[in-house]
């Protein structure tokens, strides 16, 4: 038993990696710059770079996010591309670089330009004048011409800002062109993004959320209290209703109360949760309508922490009316349906008919024979709903504004909250797998033939 | 009695069908025929197929309704989805299920996003289908002892998938991640690329044969790598992760369908494998294999058809959960540009005294919803009656 659940502890490790390589990725595809947003949300307005203070506080920033490392351990590429792209500083800058790299396969010539670019614009900015600015002007906007353009506008460029700048030799006549197709590998070492923030990840540091600067191990628990509370409660409300219902469908299977019952049943897990949701807001906290509930939310507007814990309670329970119901109602139609089917398919066999023969009481036959051998596909149903506890439901939370997990991600997604974001997933990736260890692990519990099976 | 609930089913699935595919002759703005000038001319034709006479007044375009009703055929549903009706006139005929909050028609709406749902939900099924069917039978019929590759093969086929990621994804010219037009091609020539160097690695390896260290096999064991792919896509909760590539991949519904069929696989994977485990102990497998058929032909020819059947019995739960999909992120992203199901019930919340907006859409979806999942229990009790009056 230990060793299997050592065994699948440690397998636990490398596939976790991987969700972290694929968190990693996520981030790193989506567009948008990482460092805006971290300054943004130190309160740093985002204007261009236009200033030597904001260039530095960029510059800075970018290093404590440790931007300005290559990404991975190692790095593909093709033999036409430039391996220090990544110290190149603004986003604009890189995605122009690459765009003038594919058009000339030609990085030596490209980086002398943009060193000499560079060094220009140091200079002018070292020599402020109402005419370099204007030519510092002109430098943002040349950014993301082509090279051939940037050849037909050089000589201009160069007379108008008396500089040369625009040093752009003609390309070789033959456009090596088989450099794109030679891959190159290159070793980074350990100084690289992915590893950096994955070690921070290990110490502990899960960085601060980008939209309100507060510790993301401070807004995790807070969400997922009210996700794991509410999910407990509507599951064990399921539970409770569904298990006696499926029991008696199981014992009337034929009759025409129970076909009635499952076919209602599988009306109900055919409807939309988020429909039912509407329509249950609409009806039940509608001014037009009828105003019985509070639409949204947990607390009253007037909610204040000395009332007395009675008016709490009712409050709280008042609110929790509408996303209980719309909760709950899927499970019940769902999980009676298997209950039902579970123990019916238990109640045609021999044993319980031995068990009838020889006296005992209807209720010992159902409830401890017929219940105890159907309950491994229960215990499946059960693994299967873990996920569902942890990372919470994206549109309820959103619609009832409940402030679990599911809403903290949504809000996270939006905003590209990437440290927030990057938790959750890791996270509710880590408490799904446990889940799925425990739902075995129950398993062998009530069957323990499938433990020996294994063991062999 | 269930029988003809079964049928009701397949027609509402029939009429969702033939409205979607008629939805931009049935709902458009786009008159159908016009007289201008004693002439005939076909607009509608024209528009979709350029067949026809060129509409010869162009500001006709904008406002159709100056020539009279006498000179117009127009469509049951004389609106487009996504163009605002601002006029009060009674001119206009009337709009049957309202407009939203912008303007625009409801019905139009509703039938171009039948459309968007059947589209996305079958779309993403079929790519569910074809993935689940692909690595859940290498991993059932594989397993982890079957497939035995010698150390050279692994080296040169491990090579030829880094090749094959090199070319399909670094180099400039031939991108998956450019998204310009022809991308089904672009799609189909980057698997094709992405896979010929794998297959040409574990083909041509006889020179490294030579060799007795290379020559030394190993068991490669396929079960346990899909089994922990499902594990990894398993632990992602899938809504979120959808949500989390289209961030990345610039929108469209062709995309979130593909997104959904990637991401819907696993169920498949699942069943296809357990199918496959129990296929491969079967007396008609080991014949094949004693008539020295090849793995291949025997995985793709005699046990993946065999293991078909079941694999229907969830077609109808997969379109479902994906249409669920669809409609759930519309109606959360709020996007107004969006012609779905989702969409409308979402402006429904903003306007909490517009209760067409909640009902018709909402109907049409669960409606949906209910036909393909008793398509499902139809398809299940045929192939698997231990498993009736499950939803």
């Amino acid at each position: 038993m230990f060793a299997q659940i050592r065994h699948r502890l440690l397998w636990m490790l490398p596939v976790l990696g991987v969700i972290s390589i694929l968190t990693f990725g996520l981030q790193k595809l989506t567009p948008g710059d990482p460092v805006w947003m971290a300054l943004q949300a130190e309160g740093i307005s985002p204007t261009p770079l236009n200033t030597r203070q904001s260039k530095e506080a960029y510059q800075r920033k970018r290093h404590d996010l440790r931007l300005d490392l290559p990404l991975f351990y190692f790095t593909l590429s093709h033999q036409a591309s430039c391996d220090t792209l990544f110290r190149v500083i603004t986003v604009e800058d890189r995605t122009w670089i690459t765009q003038l790299l594919q058009e000339t396969a030609s990085p030596e010539i490209i980086l002398q330009f943009y060193a000499d670019l560079l060094h220009q614009e140091e200079i002018w900015e070292q020599n402020p004048s109402p005419q370099s600015f204007r030519f510092r002007n002109y430098c943002r906007q040349i950014r993301g011409l082509s090279y051939s353009s940037l050849q037909k506008i050089s000589s201009l460029f160069n007379q108008i800002t008396n500089s040369k700048v625009l040093k752009l030799p003609n390309l070789p006549a033959s456009f090596p062109k088989w450099k794109f197709y030679l891959p190159q590998i290159k070793w980074e070492g350990l100084q690289n993004q992915y590893h950096q923030w994955i070690s921070r990840l290990l110490q502990g540091d899960w960085g601060v959320s980008w939209t309100d600067g507060r510790p993301v191990m401070t807004k995790i628990p807070e969400a997922l209290t009210w996700t794991i509370g509410l999910n407990t409660l509507t599951l064990l409300l399921a539970w409770l209703i569904s298990l006696p219902a499926g029991v008696w469908a199981a014992r009337h299977q034929g009759s025409w109360a129970e076909r009635t019952f499952s076919g209602a049943g599988f009306l109900l897990y055919a409807l939309p949760g988020f429909w039912v949701a509407t329509l249950l807001t609409l009806t039940f906290a509608n001014p037009d309508v009828l105003l019985w509930l509070p639409a949204s939310g947990l607390h009253a507007m007037d909610y204040s922490s000395d009332w007395p814990a009675y008016k709490k309670i009712m409050d709280l329970g008042a609110h929790l009316v509408l996303p209980v119901v719309t909760y709950t109602y899927a499970s019940i139609a769902f999980l009676s349906a298997q209950i039902n089917n579970a123990v019916h398919q238990e109640l045609s066999k021999d044993y319980i008919r031995t068990a009838r023969a020889k006296g005992l009481p209807e209720g010992t036959v159902i409830w401890k024979h017929a219940l105890r051998n159907s309950s491994l596909p229960l215990i499946t149903l059960i693994g299967q709903m873990l996920p569902g506890l942890i990372s919470g439901s994206l549109i309820l939370e959103n619609i009832f504004s409940i402030p679990g997990m599911g809403q903290l991600m949504w809000k996270a997604l939006s905003e590209k909250d990437f440290p927030v974001l990057v938790a959750c997933f890791i996270l509710t990736g880590m408490l799904t797998m446990l889940g799925m260890l425990l739902a075995d692990l129950a398993y062998d519990r009530a069957d323990p033939r499938i433990g020996s099976k294994e063991k062999k | 009695m269930k029988k003809g609930i079964y049928r009701w089913a397949l027609g509402w699935i029939g009429i969702c069908a033939v409205v979607s595919i008629l939805a931009p002759i049935i709902a458009t703005q786009t008159p159908w025929r016009i007289i201008y000038n004693n002439q005939n001319y076909y607009p509608l034709v024209y528009d979709l197929t350029g067949w026809g006479k060129v509409i010869p007044d162009a500001s006709l375009q904008l406002d159709w309704q100056q020539l009279g009703k006498e000179n117009l055929w127009m469509a049951p549903i004389p609106f487009d989805p996504t163009r605002p009706d601002h006029s009060e006139s009674e001119a206009n005929s009337k709009h049957w299920l309202g407009k939203d909050e912008a303007g625009r028609d409801i019905a139009s709406q509703l039938i171009h996003g039948t459309r968007t749902a059947l589209g996305i939900g079958i779309g993403a099924c079929l790519i569910s289908v074809f993935l689940g069917l692909i690595l859940g039978g290498l991993a059932g019929y594989l397993g982890d002892t079957v497939w035995i590759a010698s150390r050279a093969q692994l080296l040169l086929g491990i090579f030829g998938i880094f090749l094959g990621i090199f070319y399909v994804f670094f180099t400039p010219f031939l991108t998956l991640l450019e998204f310009h037009g022809g991308w089904i091609l672009n799609g189909f020539l980057s698997v094709g690329i992405f896979s010929i160097f794998p297959i040409l690695g574990i083909k041509f390896v006889n020179v490294f044969h030579y060799f007795p260290f290379w020559k030394k096999t190993i068991h490669i064991p396929m079960d346990f790598i899909i089994s922990r792919l499902i594990e990894i896509k398993h632990a992602f909760p899938t809504l979120f992760l959808v949500l989390a590539i289209m961030a990345i991949i610039p929108g469209g519904e062709g995309w979130l369908a593909i997104i959904l069929g990637i991401t819907g696989w696993t169920p498949f994977a699942r069943l296809i494998r357990a199918e496959m485990l129990q296929i491969k102990t079967l007396d008609y497998m080991t014949a094949g294999k004693a008539l020295g058929y090849s793995p291949g032909r025997l995985l793709f020819k005699h046990a993946i058809p065999n293991a078909l059947g079941p694999v229907w019995s969830m077609v109808g739960f997969s379109i479902a959960g994906a249409i669920l999909a669809e409609s759930a992120l519309s109606f959360i992203r709020d996007d107004p540009d969006q012609i779905s199901w989702g969409a409308i019930l979402a402006s429904a919340r903003h306007h909490p005294e517009a209760w067409g907006l909640a009902v018709w859409p909402g109907l049409a979806l669960f409606f949906t919803l209910y036909a393909f999942q008793l398509l499902g229990e139809a398809a299940r009790n045929k192939w698997n009656p231990r498993m009736r009056n499950i939803p």
